[in-house]
C-alpha cells in the first residue's frame, strides 16, 4: 500500500509539474489540448521516475543482507512521509477541485489561499516529508534511497520546465 | 520598492507620442533612475541585458516583455480576468440599448498587451454582431502577435497599434486590466480627462485592489507562477502601486464628473482574499438607472456612485 501510494503521488505531481511547465509559454484561448499534453508528458516522466526508482530500490534490496528488514524499513519510512504528503495532496487536490467547479469567489479563494502559495511551498513539504520519513532511522542505504527520491520529484519541476523552455 | 517606484517595463520602452514610433532608450538612463530609486534587483535585471553604444537593444527588451506577457497571459486565467469583465459588460450593454444608446458598439481595450481579455471575450463573450473588440497598444510586437493569436483561432476581433484615445472610430466603451496602475498622481486624472473627452458612454478599468494581503499574495504569485525576472519584479511592484478605491473615485470625479463612478468588487474585506482584484466602472450619468436595472445580483459587488 505504502509504496503504491507514494508511487501515485510522484506521478500525480509530475503530471501538474508538466502542466506548470507548459502554463505561461503560450498565449491562445483555448488550449485545452495543449495543457492535456503538458499533464501527459508530465505523466509520463513521472512514470519513468518511478520506473527507475523502483529498480534502484529493487536493486538495493537484492543487495542486502536481510531484504525483509531493508523492506520493512523503507515502508515505515515511506509510512511516515504519507502524513505529510497525503494531507498536502488532499488539500491541493480539493482546492483544484473547488477553482474547477465552484463559483467565482470561491475559485479566487481556491486559487489565491491554496493553489498558488502550495505551488511555492512544494519543494519544502517534499523536504519536510523526507525529514518526517527518516526522523526515526539510522539506516544508511533507507537514508540515501529516500533522499534521491525526494531530490528527483523536485528536480522532475524543474526538469520539465527546462523542457518546454528549449522546445520554444 | 515603494509606490512610486517606477516599474521597469515603464523605463525600457520609450514611444514618440505623436507618431507611436519607438524611440531608442539609453540603458545608463535607466540605470542611472533604477539607482536613484534604491532598487538593486531592478538595476541588476536591466545590467544584464544586451545594448549597443549604451542603446538597449529594443529586440531583446520586446522578447523580455513578450515573455513576461506570455506569462501574465497565465495569471489572468488563473484569476479569470476574461470572465469579470464579462460579468460587467454584459449588463453594460444591455443597459446600452435598453438606454437607447445606438449601435454598433465598440469596445476598446487600452494597453491591451496580447489582448487576453479581448481575445477571450470574443471566444466566450457570446456577443451580438453589432459589438465590436478592438485592443490598443503602443508596442507593435504585442499587437502583432495579439493578432496573429486572434486569427489563427479565429476570434472576431482587432489589435491595433494606436492610442486608444485617438482612434478614427468613436469607442463605446473603454477597458483596461491592470494598467491604470502605471498613470501616477496627476498621470490618472489626466488619463481619465483625455478618455472622457473621447465621449465614450462608459468604461471599466480593472486592476489589483491594494490591500495589506496584496503585496505578499502578488510576491507568492509571481514566485509560483513567473520566470521571467522582470515579470517577477514588475509584479510585485504593480500591487504596491495599486491605486486605492478612494483614490482612482477622486480622480474620476475630479477628471469626468459627467461620468458617475464606482468601484466593482472594491469593497474592503477583513481577510481579502475572495477580490483580489477591483474595477473602476463609469457611465454617463444618464445611463446609471439603465444599467442599475440590468445589474440584478450584481449590484452588491458595486460601492456606492458618486
Amino acid at each position: 500500500m505504502t509504496p503504491s501510494l507514494l508511487a501515485l503521488l510522484a506521478i500525480v505531481d509530475a503530471a501538474f509539474a508538466g502542466f506548470r511547465a507548459g502554463a505561461g509559454r503560450n498565449a491562445r484561448i483555448f488550449k485545452r489540448a495543449y495543457y492535456a499534453r503538458s499533464m501527459l508528458i508530465g505523466t509520463l516522466f513521472g512514470v519513468m521516475l518511478v520506473t527507475v526508482l523502483g529498480g534502484v530500490t529493487l536493486l538495493l534490496l537484492a543487495a542486502s543482507a536481510d531484504p525483509a528488514q531493508q523492506y520493512a524499513e523503507l515502508v515505515a519510512v515511506g509510512s511516515r512521509m504519507l502524513w505529510v504528503f497525503v494531507p498536502y495532496a488532499v488539500l491541493v487536490l480539493s482546492a483544484l477541485a473547488l477553482y474547477l467547479f465552484s463559483d467565482h469567489d470561491l475559485r479566487a479563494f481556491a486559487t489565491v489561499a491554496i493553489l498558488g502559495p502550495f505551488t511555492l511551498l512544494r519543494p519544502w513539504v517534499i523536504a519536510m516529508g523526507a525529514a518526517v520519513g527518516l526522523c526515526a532511522s539510522v539506516d544508511r542505504v533507507t537514508w540515501i534511497l529516500t533522499l534521491i527520491a525526494c531530490s528527483s520529484v523536485v528536480l522532475s519541476g524543474r526538469l520539465l520546465d527546462r523542457r518546454a523552455r528549449l522546445r520554444l | 520598492m515603494h509606490a512610486d517606484a517606477p516599474e521597469i517595463s515603464d523605463l525600457v520602452v520609450a514611444y514618440d507620442p505623436e507618431t507611436l514610433a519607438r524611440l531608442p532608450v539609453r540603458r545608463e538612463q535607466v540605470l542611472g533612475e533604477l539607482e536613484a530609486q534604491r532598487m538593486p534587483r531592478a538595476v541588476r535585471i536591466v545590467s544584464s541585458w544586451p545594448h549597443e553604444r549604451g542603446v538597449l537593444d529594443a529586440a531583446h527588451v520586446d522578447r523580455v516583455l513578450l515573455t513576461a506577457h506570455h506569462e501574465l497571459t497565465r495569471l489572468s486565467e488563473e484569476f479569470r480576468q476574461g470572465e469579470r469583465m464579462l460579468r460587467i459588460l454584459r449588463p453594460l450593454l444591455a443597459a446600452l440599448r435598453s438606454a437607447g444608446v445606438r449601435a454598433p458598439y465598440r469596445i476598446v481595450d487600452v494597453g491591451c498587451g496580447l489582448g487576453f481579455v479581448m481575445r477571450w471575450l470574443a471566444a466566450h463573450g457570446g456577443f451580438a454582431d453589432d459589438v465590436s473588440l478592438i485592443g490598443c497598444d503602443y508596442n507593435a510586437a504585442f499587437v502583432r502577435l495579439a493578432q496573429a493569436l486572434a486569427d489563427e483561432e479565429r476570434l472576431d476581433c482587432k489589435f491595433v497599434v494606436a492610442n486608444a484615445f485617438r482612434l478614427d472610430s468613436e469607442a463605446t466603451i473603454f477597458t483596461s486590466t491592470g494598467v491604470i496602475h502605471h498613470f501616477r498622481g496627476e498621470g490618472l486624472k489626466r488619463f481619465l480627462f483625455r478618455q472622457a473627452a473621447v465621449a465614450p458612454a462608459a468604461f471599466v478599468h480593472a486592476d489589483i485592489k491594494p490591500t495589506y494581503l496584496a503585496p505578499i499574495g502578488s510576491w507568492i504569485f509571481h514566485e509560483a507562477r513567473m520566470r521571467e525576472p522582470l515579470a517577477r519584479h514588475d509584479g510585485v511592484l504593480s500591487a504596491l502601486r495599486a491605486h486605492s478605491g478612494e483614490s482612482l473615485l477622486e480622480a474620476a470625479s475630479s477628471a469626468c464628473p459627467e461620468f458617475a463612478a464606482s468601484l466593482f468588487d472594491g469593497q474592503r474585506e477583513l481577510v481579502p482574499i475572495l477580490r483580489v482584484m477591483q474595477a473602476l466602472v463609469g457611465i454617463r450619468r444618464e445611463l446609471l438607472p439603465a444599467f442599475n436595472d440590468q445589474l440584478g445580483s450584481l449590484q452588491n459587488h458595486f460601492r456606492e456612485w458618486k
